[in-house]
């Protein structure tokens, strides 16, 4: 690709970091820290939960880092641990009991009153309610192909299934999330003509 | 173009990434077909254009408090080399539980066997006994891999299929005698 140098540059920080440098670890950290935490928190839904996951993530990958085989890229290396931590907390959140607001959508809208408009970032942001209301399954594909941008064969690699796999279920997960936001939509009309 | 074809092609459309005949193709269904054509809108009305899609960043003490973590282990090269060595912790442990619960299973399925050969007061027959305890043997193996895997939904079906076999056995083999 475009960054023939900057692959080079990582290639030295991950050699250094593999033997011990903890300098050229924390500067791994910060190139993929926004990619790891994003991806954390879209998958499963809060901040504090990113962040726990996040650091997580990073500690395996600091674990496994000693494995990391050269020829991959390491992007996609990293994404895949993330991803399939986030998957397995999923997996996991499903044996546990849930606050009511996770399953109940009007349970958290009773609280956001004028003054509750302001409480996070996160009830500002539209995707964020929308992608929680999206089936887990789904979640992952489009995660990684719209906010990390990647390309449906390494979503394949990473997810380890077929690539027209990937394919069928960004398209069924745009579908219902296209239909979701046109609902919100004529609520919000609904609501502004009152 | 069927519909059908049609809609499975509609969001690699709208991403302008279909082949050149694929996308005239789509093109003219849609001209003539209002069904997919609405689908199409509804695809478009959920815009993954970058400003929505805006990156969260983390908090910003993130790296200190990740490297807090990591300055007292060992480098990754060494613990690529302890993981090589057989033991560790966490894979012998969740082993030795895994091993553990499939013995008490299959100990569990010969113990019902005989339990049953005796409240029936008489020997059963030999394919019989072979069979049930080939049955929790392979019921030990499933809670094995379930409970090496993840503690999930797999292990508890894997019991629950386990205390479901176990009664079945005691009705079909001890009931019909009284
Ligand atoms: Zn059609």
């Amino acid at each position: 690709m475009v960054a023939y140098g900057i692959h080079t540059e990582e290639a030295v920080l991950i050699e250094a970091a593999k033997t011990g440098d903890q300098e050229a670890f924390r500067q791994i950290v910060e190139r993929y820290q926004g990619a790891v935490y994003n991806l954390a928190y879209r998958m499963l839904g809060t901040p504090e939960e990113a962040e726990d996951a996040a650091q997580e993530i990073f500690v395996r990958i600091y674990r496994q880092l000693g494995r990391y085989d050269m020829e991959r890229k390491f992007s996609t290396w990293t994404l895949a641990i993330a991803t399939n931590y986030c998957i397995d907390q999923l997996r996991r959140r499903r044996m546990q009991f849930v606050p009511l607001q996770n399953i109940i959508p009007w349970a958290r809208a009773r609280e956001s009153g004028p003054e509750g408009e302001a409480l996070s970032s996160e009830s500002r942001d539209e995707m964020q309610r929308l992608l929680k209301r999206l089936p887990e399954k789904y979640r992952a594909p489009l995660v990684l192909r719209y906010w990390e941008e990647l390309s449906c064969a390494e979503i394949a690699e990473i997810l380890g299934v077929p690539e027209g796999t990937i394919k069928t279920q960004i398209h069924r997960a745009r579908k219902q999330l296209g239909k979701m936001l046109e609902g919100a939509e004529e609520r919000q009309d609904a609501l502004s003509r009152v | 173009m069927r519909c059908r074809e049609c809609e499975s092609m509609l969001w690699v459309y709208l991403d302008d990434e279909l082949p050149e005949g694929e996308r005239r193709a789509v093109s003219s269904h849609l001209a003539g077909c209002p069904r997919c054509a609405q689908a199409l809108d509804q695809l478009r009305a959920f815009p993954l254009q970058a400003a929505r899609l805006h990156v969260v960043p983390p908090p910003p003490d993130f790296t200190a408090r990740l490297m807090q973590r990591i300055t007292p282990l060992p480098t990754p090269q060494e613990l690529a080399l302890q993981r090589d060595r057989p033991g560790g912790w966490q894979g012998p442990l969740g082993m030795a539980v895994a091993f553990s619960a499939a013995a008490a299973a299959i100990f569990l399925g010969l113990l019902s066997t005989a339990a049953l050969a005796l409240a029936g007061g008489q020997r059963l027959p030999l394919e019989f006994g072979n069979s049930a305890s080939g049955i929790a043997n392979a019921i030990g193996a499933g809670v094995a891999v379930a409970l090496w895997q993840h503690l999930s939904w797999a292990v508890i079906i894997t019991l629950v299929g386990m205390v479901a076999t176990l009664t079945i056995l005691w009705f079909r083999v001890v009931t019909p005698r009284h």
